[in-house]
């Protein structure tokens, strides 16, 4: 079942359509950087876009950062609230649960997918990044040291673990927002409602983040730790925001995972 | 299909989600062991701490919109946001604070070489000789440490002014609290709520409250806490290759005005006599102690129009004989006009009532016009 999901989704043109426009942000701003040679003010930009212009290896963590507020959120809300709602709409989803198919099994098969689609995306980003800096920024020797957030050097090996971590917390934190496309596509037959719902969320959490009357909210907010990836380029390591980052996360792909499960479960499915 | 006769499901889900949800409120209420304790000996256990170890990540959140930019836009930016800290403190010569933001990190270092200050986004290091104890300089991060914001609010507290809090968790470590209500009325500070942790006596959350208000004006708290040294290798600081490194900090305001402002602050006002400072006794006094702190700045012509300007337009500002003021919590300002303090415009702010600071005012116009007489 999680195949057959997992074949379905990457086998689709507009999944991969969505990837290429992911990348495709993070490889203009490349561009644009080395044609003008104009890095952001400090405190302007995301998180180490100043740094690429001496070492475009680190236009792969910059990818990140670019992507991170929005186009990638967004990416995963429309693949995720296509899961159920999109099967509802095309009139599949009946046919498929006449087959011998546990509801739960298909959602966790779906969930599954939509995971699967989040860290192909991220890594998509990451090394597409990569490429792109080497090729059009600074070509620093790939071994050359990195510079930390506090100003001590890393070297590549260290920069490879971070990395990594990176790429885990970044891929994490986007599952708050594919269990909510996902509950929504359980809710809603329209796969464009059930995204928009998802994106309504984001945008409201990342409204929230601005006003500081809501400041008793924030550690609350699902998008309040989303930058914290940067911490891990921190030295030492401040693994604070991260260990809170994750809780939260934690928290909401528990909850709307088992509001999906539970409306799903118990839904008349008529299309 | 599995699963449609099964209505239990959600009332499963709403209640597991209402237990997560309930699990941070429920440790924040959960009663931390101990009766509250004698509140001056929790003075004395704090004062006892002053200058030990420790190392911890830290949030300040500061309320106060205060009116002004450009000069002051520091001031204004760590008294009205919130500012997440790591701090490692070694003694009162040796220590780190790192200023962390999500495009990266202002660290400043104090050490036996000298003080250190990286600003990743600038690619620069700048060192200066000395151990970054300036005598004085305009508020920076550091300051609003609990162990640092606490040590100075504290410093002329009496056991008579203290009284016990309930104890409470701090990250995630037992700490007992006092509070403050300071004997001085020029003071718009109403109240300073310390929270020490049980074990070193380091105060770990302060909650500064102005009169009247039922809400911390200013917070700061530690989210992770080690009442231990830190390592030296995270202390140390060398400049990363390729960086741009500077040699002297620039001046900030306050070095500015010493340096350059013509005004030479009266040698007492209040009744707060003028904290020595050397080599320069113009530009800038500091007066006060404690929760009662004014410092008064003679800014020149061009700086002081902009701030006027800047108080001019501020939400209740009040026009006074000498000047214009605006107070926002526990945070006084007066601008004087020139013409009433012998074409001086003074800057008077600190933690006065808007009744101190016309008396601070009236004072100054009071000396102004004595001298001139004098000259006449």
């Amino acid at each position: 079942m999680i195949l057959v999901e997992l074949t379905k989704l990457f086998r689709r043109r507009r999944t991969w359509v969505a990837v290429g426009l992911l990348n495709l942000l993070p490889t203009i701003v490349a561009v644009l950087l080395a044609v003008t040679g104009i890095a952001p003010r400090p405190g302007q930009g995301p998180a180490f876009l100043a740094a690429v212009q001496a070492n475009g290896s680190l236009f792969a963590i910059a990818a990140l950062a670019v992507v991170l507020p929005l186009f990638l959120p967004v990416a995963v809300a429309v693949v995720a609230g296509e899961s159920v709602a999109g099967e509802a709409q095309s009139g599949t989803l009946r046919y498929l649960l006449v087959r011998p198919v546990g509801r739960t099994r298909l959602l966790v098969a779906k969930l599954v997918a939509a995971s699967a689609f989040v860290l192909v995306s991220v890594l998509t980003v990451v090394l597409v990044g990569f490429v792109v800096g080497r090729l059009a920024l600074g070509n620093a020797p790939i071994g050359q040291a990195m510079i930390s957030v506090s100003g001590t050097v890393l070297t590549p090996g260290q920069v490879a673990w971070r990395t990594v971590l990176a790429i885990g917390f970044v891929t994490f934190s986007m599952l708050g927002v594919a269990a909510m496309a996902l509950f929504l596509s359980t809710v809603t037959d329209s796969p464009q409602t059930a995204s928009l719902g998802a994106m309504a969320l984001l945008i409201g959490s990342s409204l929230l983040l601005t006003v500081d009357a809501a400041r008793p909210l924030q550690p609350y907010v699902p998008t309040r730790y989303w930058l914290s990836f940067v911490d891990l380029y921190r030295e030492p390591v401040l693994l604070s925001s991260i260990d809170r980052g994750v809780g939260l996360q934690a928290i909401y792909v528990v909850v709307l995972l088992g509001a999906a499960w539970a409306n799903f479960a118990t839904k008349d499915v008529t299309s | 299909m599995d699963g449609v006769s099964r209505p239990w499901r959600w009332p499963a889900v709403i209640g597991g989600a209402v237990a997560l949800a309930a699990v941070p409120v429920a440790l924040g209420v959960l009663p931390v062991s101990g009766a509250p304790g004698s509140a001056a000996v929790l003075l004395t256990r704090i004062e006892a701490a002053r200058g030990h170890a420790y190392e911890g990540y830290a949030e300040s959140t500061g309320y106060l919109a205060l009116p002004v930019s450009g000069d002051f836009s520091s001031v204004t930016t760590l008294l009205g946001d919130r500012t997440q800290l790591r701090v490692w403190w070694a003694d009162d010569r040796t220590w780190r604070v790192d200023t962390l933001s999500p495009f990266g990190e202002d660290s400043l270092r104090s050490l036996p070489t000298g003080t250190w200050q990286w600003d990743f986004e600038d690619d620069r290091a700048t060192v200066t000789s000395g151990d970054g104890q300036q005598p004085v300089r305009m508020p920076r991060a550091g300051d609003l440490i609990a162990p640092q914001l606490a040590a100075r609010l504290l410093s002329q507290a009496t056991p008579e002014e203290v009284s016990p809090l309930p104890a409470r968790r701090v990250a995630g470590r037992p700490a007992d609290g006092l509070r403050l209500r300071p004997g001085d009325a020029r003071s718009s500070i109403a109240a300073v709520d310390v929270w020490a942790d049980r074990a070193s006596g380091i105060p770990v959350t302060v909650e500064v409250y102005a009169a009247g208000a039922t809400r911390p004006g200013l917070s700061t708290t530690f989210l992770d806490f080690n009442p231990a040294r830190p390592a030296a290798s995270d202390l140390d600081f060398s400049p990363p290759p390729g960086a741009r490194i500077r040699s002297g900090a620039r001046p900030d305001l306050v070095g500015t005005l010493q340096r350059f402002s013509t005004g030479v602050p009266p040698p007492s006002l209040l009744g707060y006599p003028r904290q020595p400072f050397v080599p320069f006794e113009q530009g800038v006094g500091i007066y006060g102690q404690g929760v009662t702190q004014v410092a008064l700045a003679g800014l020149p012509e061009r700086r002081a129009a902009e701030l006027r300007q800047q108080l001019q337009i501020a939400t209740g500002a009040t026009k006074l004989a000498e000047g214009i003021s605006v107070t926002v919590g526990p945070v006084g300002l007066l601008l004087t006009d020139p013409a009433v303090t012998a074409g001086q415009s003074w800057l008077v702010t600190g933690t006065l009532t808007p009744a101190g600071l016309a008396a601070a005012a009236h004072e100054l116009a009071a000396d102004a016009s004595a001298v001139q007489q004098g000259v006449g």
